[in-house]
């Protein structure tokens, strides 16, 4: 302790001091700093040196991050030490950048890289406009039309199909077995490009006709040159991985083949008409089929289906319970409809439906799955086939969802990207329809029971019983009819995992039927039939050659293997045009429905978990047990799902590696070919994007509410208390609940009472609601006095109109394939960042020991 | 120029308010417009931002035959014209009874008069005259119904209205008269709404308008505050369902000038 006199003689001496160097002796440690080396300034003038030390202090703070009241110590800290700052991430929110992107759906990469050459490419634009406003427009529709003349005045000719057929039969012959040189090869190809560019600006069928042809010549052309020049090996080693990519390459080509054969004409089938007579219209039994699944994804299937169009004496719809649960039973009394449970559970579905069978008496079967609503027409659209055809045995419509699959939700392409489904409802099933080879999907279809029956109802022996079914009612000879009408909908898997495991069983399936069913073994269809039935088959082997093709660049780069016995100029002079060539093609026919290389994203994804199903299946039908498609779910935090993304993960990394492997290789043994290493790691690199894509899919996105909330946009009314109306449109839909999207944001409280009117064609119904939730322009309501009559009528207004969904298809965005190869290279880039950021977050969860932070 | 009579069958419809609202709504849809009001109540000039009841009108032409009474038409800020009834006198008098009388009784002796005197109007391009009139059957309405080539019959889903409705249909049709109904200050929260508008749909079928004019609380305070209706409240119901039978005249009123022959249907 000081004395009191040490403390005023230290005082005494700060003050003059102070005095001395003219501060204030209570002034702060900066001031006095400041002082010992800047004199106080002259009265009348601006303190210059205190101003600038001031802003200095402020900006080290600002640089530093440092609070005003922080210690010397902190400072000092700071000086060498950042604070610790939350890690960003890699990989870009897609939802939020789509907002950027606006309304014309341009990719993200593209768009930015077309920023940075807006100048460039706007002055080539508008040149390039200028240029063509001068020249003559090329009546691109009109020579369509004129195509389409002459090809019905030659279709009157006799026996000219079969000439010409003949014909191109031996050119195509000659075509695929010329040998050329290399240069003229070239030429060829430029030749073909130029035609198939011109070609595909024409609209019509006879167009894509041609566009095919070409690929089946430069395919054969390609096929040819493979199996004369390509398969020479050195070593035992580098014959084993050669054939097994022939090997793999045999399997596209099949696919590619049967494809174009099964596509060919879409047959585009239009409803027909039903008698007037309303006495002579059959009865209908709707099946509902449902195991495990919540009432509330129930519901609405069987108060829509109630609903539907019909006679109603004519009409029974029943739920068919293998759950036996009492909530359901009490609930089809309620409303109304037959419920049937059965004692012993097997069979799944299939004997679900066999037992049902045995029940009920109607003329027709119409079989939804439990979550799939149908609008009010089904029926009066299927119905009049069966009446116009009395061999039709099936009518078909496609499978909608209104809600993302997990590729949709993950990379955020829903309604932007045709989902996997659109390529088989859009264009496989109505070109399967052609050669009278419609499949039963096992839901949205009506069946004629007598042809059911006949076959032993719905197959068992399959996990896919839909298909099997359609097969054995096609060998007796009774037609399939498809209509590529959405008239139900539904909700798709919600993660990735149960997407998978639907993907399995379906593989798991054909594998079973293409084994103990195989179309090209028994009597009674017809070639194409064979034909279009193997394709569905053989689509689910493709696990095997995707692995292959994902895996084989590494044989060279890896061990210096020549899988391919051909130099890196002929490659280019033979695969390029090949593959470009039936890339074009395919662009044409699947257009809307599929873009270009949305394909081998899809596989990608799917191809390590189908290959082991489809072996084991093969091998021995009997083996693996049924899975039920898990519907319903919530995804409450963003997170990668390490489980499904491992074999991609290390496919990925092997890929990455052979990389790094063709780098190291290129500047040292392999000096002397540099252009087969870049080849194999241009391949390699693709692989990567694949991949990357496939991991990034994995990522699930936060899904923010139950699951149960379809998307739904139709007109409503809120009547609000003070008698004001507000005309809106309705967001979403949920039991017992709705989203509103109000035209600006109203002053409204939580359980502020209000009324919302739907209509249903010129009847208004009013719901009365509370408010459940109001966040600027968008409203969550709770109905009041909740009942089945309520749900009915709101699924009439909703779901169950019959234009429900009629705007699908105008939807649809059409491909164009450089557009999509960017759009895909750039899932592949974002789904790699993906891959970082969680393997980063992984990585801080362990050495942290924290819980990972959610973004 | 095409006429269209907005009339009713009962009192309160809401046929001045409707008039005053399509008046504006079809201006913006580019017709040019002349709001006609054959109502001794002298109400019309209300809806259009007038304090006080019209003096100059429709009855000065009455009253006074020879007199340019083409100076007593308004004109509002969108180019809409609005010739009032008009005859009001100071302290909120209106003409008394026997000038009432004689005016009545002329109407009655000319029942061509409206319509000889709108045919007088030339306003271009694809006009439209829109007669507000008193409450079916008077001579005022009649004479409006005369004038029209369309007769928009605004119906309240009131059981009077259902009541009165079927004399004023037949009447139409005894004339000839190509109609439209549409219901107005439709609650969709009340059942007996709901029950009359289904009953309405079944009775007149597609010449029921599928354009039903929502009740909304917004009118009446709009003309409280002397604003418009449908600028005020542009998101409410109402206002999307004027719009929507705006539309549909919009294009009958078109189409009416293509064809001379009769369109087809009151139906949206």
């Amino acid at each position: 302790m000081k004395s009191p006199g040490s403390v005023s003689m230290f005082a005494r001496l700060r003050h003059t001091v102070a005095q001395q160097l003219g501060v204030d002796a209570d002034a702060d440690r900066g001031a006095w700093l400041l002082r010992l080396v800047f004199r106080a300034p002259r009265p009348g003038q601006r303190d210059w040196p205190a101003l600038w030390a001031h802003r200095l202090g402020r900006h080290l703070q600002f640089e530093l991050a440092l609070r005003d009241d922080e210690s010397t110590g902190t400072w000092f800290k700071r000086l060498f030490f950042r604070p610790r700052r939350r890690r960003v991430r890699l990989a870009a929110n897609l939802r939020s950048s789509r907002h950027h992107r606006g309304a014309r759906r341009r990719s993200m990469l593209l768009g930015r890289i077309g920023h940075w050459f807006a100048p460039v490419t706007g002055a080539v634009g508008r040149a390039g406009q200028a240029v063509t406003s001068r020249l003559p427009t090329v009546p691109w529709a009109g020579i369509g039309d004129r195509v389409n003349h002459w090809s019905s005045w030659l279709d009157r000719v006799p026996y000219l199909k079969q000439v010409i057929l003949l014909l191109a039969f031996m050119v195509a012959v000659a075509f695929w077995t010329t040998p050329l040189a290399i240069a003229d090869q070239f030429r060829l190809f430029i030749l073909v490009c130029v035609v198939m560019i011109l070609a595909r600006r024409i609209p019509g069928r006879w167009p894509t006709m041609l566009l095919v042809s070409l690929s089946i010549l430069m395919t054969g052309r390609y096929m040819w040159w493979r199996i004369t020049q390509t398969l020479n090996f050195a070593t035992p080693v580098e014959a084993f991985f050669g054939y097994l990519l022939f090997a793999a390459e045999i399997n596209t080509w099949i696919v590619l083949f049967f494809g174009y054969i099964q596509t060919a004409w879409p047959l585009n089938r239009q409803p027909k008409p039903l008698p007037d007579a309303i006495e002579s219209w059959p009865t209908v039994d709707v099946y509902i089929p449902t195991y495990n699944e919540p009432l509330s994804v129930v519901s609405p299937a069987v108060l829509a289906a109630k609903r539907m169009d019909w006679p109603a004496e004519k009409l029974r719809v029943f739920l068919l319970d293998d759950g036996s649960r009492e909530e359901f039973h009490r609930f089809a009394n309620e409303v109304g409809v037959g419920y049937l449970t059965r004692e012993e559970h097997r069979f799944a579905k299939a004997g679900n439906i066999n037992h049902a069978l045995s029940l009920t008496s109607g003329e027709f079967i119409a079989i939804f799955d439990c979550d799939h609503i149908p609008t009010r027409a089904f029926l009066q659209t299927t119905m009049g086939e069966f009446l116009a055809d009395p061999q039709c045995a099936m009518v078909q419509t496609p499978h909608h969802f209104f809600s993302p699959d997990p590729f949709e939700r993950n990379y955020d392409t829903f309604l932007r990207i045709p989902n996997e489904g659109s390529l088989f409802y859009g264009l496989i099933q109505d070109g399967n329809d052609f050669w009278n080879a419609t499949f039963f999907c096992g839901s949205c279809a009506v069946i004629r029971r007598a042809p059911l029956m006949e076959v032993g109802g719905i197959a068992v022996e399959t996990v896919t019983e839909d298909a099997h079914t359609s097969l054995k009612m096609h060998r007796k000879g009774y037609r399939t009819a498809y209509l590529r009408i959405v008239q139900a909908a539904g909700l798709a898997t919600e993660s990735l995992s149960g997407h998978i495991g639907q993907r399995i069983r379906w593989a798991r399936g054909m594998a079973q039927i293409f084994r103990i069913d195989n179309p090209w073994l028994k009597k009674g269809l017809t070639f194409f039939q064979r034909i279009c039935y193997s394709n569905a088959m053989l689509h689910f082997f493709y696990g095997i050659p995707r692995l292959i093709f994902l895996c084989m660049p590494g044989a060279y780069l890896f061990f210096g293997l020549h899988v391919f016995g051909a130099d890196a100029i002929s490659v280019m002079a033979y695969v390029f045009p090949y593959l470009f060539v039936s890339g074009l093609a395919n662009s044409r026919i699947q257009g809307q429905y599929r873009h270009s290389f949305w394909a081998e994203v899809y596989e990608s994804v799917l191809a390590w978990y189908t290959v082991l199903p489809t072996t084991i299946a093969f091998i021995n039908p009997k083996k693996g047990k049924f899975n039920v498609t898990a519907k319903g779910g919530l995804i409450e935090q963003e997170y990668l799902d390490w489980a499904t993304s491992k074999p991609y993960v290390w496919l990925l990394a092997l890929n990455l590696a052979g990389l790094l492997a063709g780098v190291i290789r290129m500047f040292t043994t392999q000096r002397d070919e540099p252009a087969t290493v870049l080849m194999n790691m241009v391949w390699s690199l693709f692989n990567v994007a694949m991949l990357g894509a496939a991991v990034g899919v994995a990522k699930e996105a936060r899904q923010v509410r139950v699951s149960h909330h379809v998307p739904l946009r139709v007109p409503a009314t809120l009547v609000l208390t003070n008698g004001k109306t507000i005309a809106c449109n309705t967001e979403n839909y949920s039991t017992g609940g709705i989203g509103i999207v109000l035209p600006e944001a109203l002053k409204l409280e939580r359980g502020d009472p209000l009324g919302v009117a739907l209509s249903r064609g010129d009847i208004d119904y009013y719901f009365p609601a509370v408010v459940a939730r109001n966040s600027g322009i968008h409203l969550g309501l709770k109905f009041e006095e909740w009942s089945h009559e309520k749900e009915t009528q709101l699924i009439q207004c909703t779901f169950g109109r019959a234009d429900a969904w009629v705007r699908w298809e105008e939807e649809l965005v059409p491909d164009a394939p450089l557009h999509s190869f960017v759009e895909v290279i750039e899932m592949g880039y974002q789904g790699v960042l993906r891959l970082f950021d969680a393997c980063l977050d992984a990585t801080e969860a362990v050495v942290m020991r924290r819980p990972r932070q959610s973004g | 120029m095409k006429t269209i009579a907005i009339v009713s069958s009962v009192g309160g419809a809401g046929r001045t308010m409707l008039t005053a609202a399509l008046a504006g709504l079809l201006m913006a849809r580019r017709h040019a417009v002349l709001a006609v009001e054959c109502d001794p109540r002298n109400v019309l000039t209300l809806y259009c931002g007038l304090r006080t009841p019209a003096r100059q009108g429709l009855v000065s032409h009455v009253l006074a035959p020879t007199d340019d009474w083409s100076d007593a038409a308004l004109q509002t800020d969108d180019g809409a014209l609005w010739l009032p009834w008009g005859g009001a006198r100071g302290e909120g008098r209106g003409p008394d009874a026997e000038a009432s009388a004689s005016i009545a009784a002329s109407l009655h002796k000319e029942p061509m008069w409206l319509r000889d005197l709108i045919a007088r109007v030339d306003l271009p391009g694809h006009a439209v005259a829109l007669v507000d009139t008193a409450a079916w059957p008077s001579v005022h309405a009649s004479q409006a119904i005369a004038a029209a080539d369309l007769v928009m019959v605004v119906v309240p889903p009131e059981p009077l209205a259902c009541a009165t409705l079927p004399r004023l249909k037949s009447e139409l049709n005894a004339l000839g008269k190509q109609a439209v109904y549409v219901a107005n200050a439709v609650s969709p929260a009340s059942q007996l709404h709901t029950d009359i508008v289904a009953l309405l749909r079944d009775t007149l079928g597609t010449a029921l308008s599928t354009y039903r004019v929502h009740a909304d609380s917004g009118i009446p305070e709009a003309l409280a505050r002397n604003e418009s209706f449908v600028h005020a409240a542009p998101h409410s119901q109402a206002a999307h369902d004027m719009q929507g039978l705006a539309s549909w005249l919009s294009s009958w009123i078109r189409s009416a000038y293509q064809t001379a022959a009769p369109v087809s249907g009151g139906s949206a």
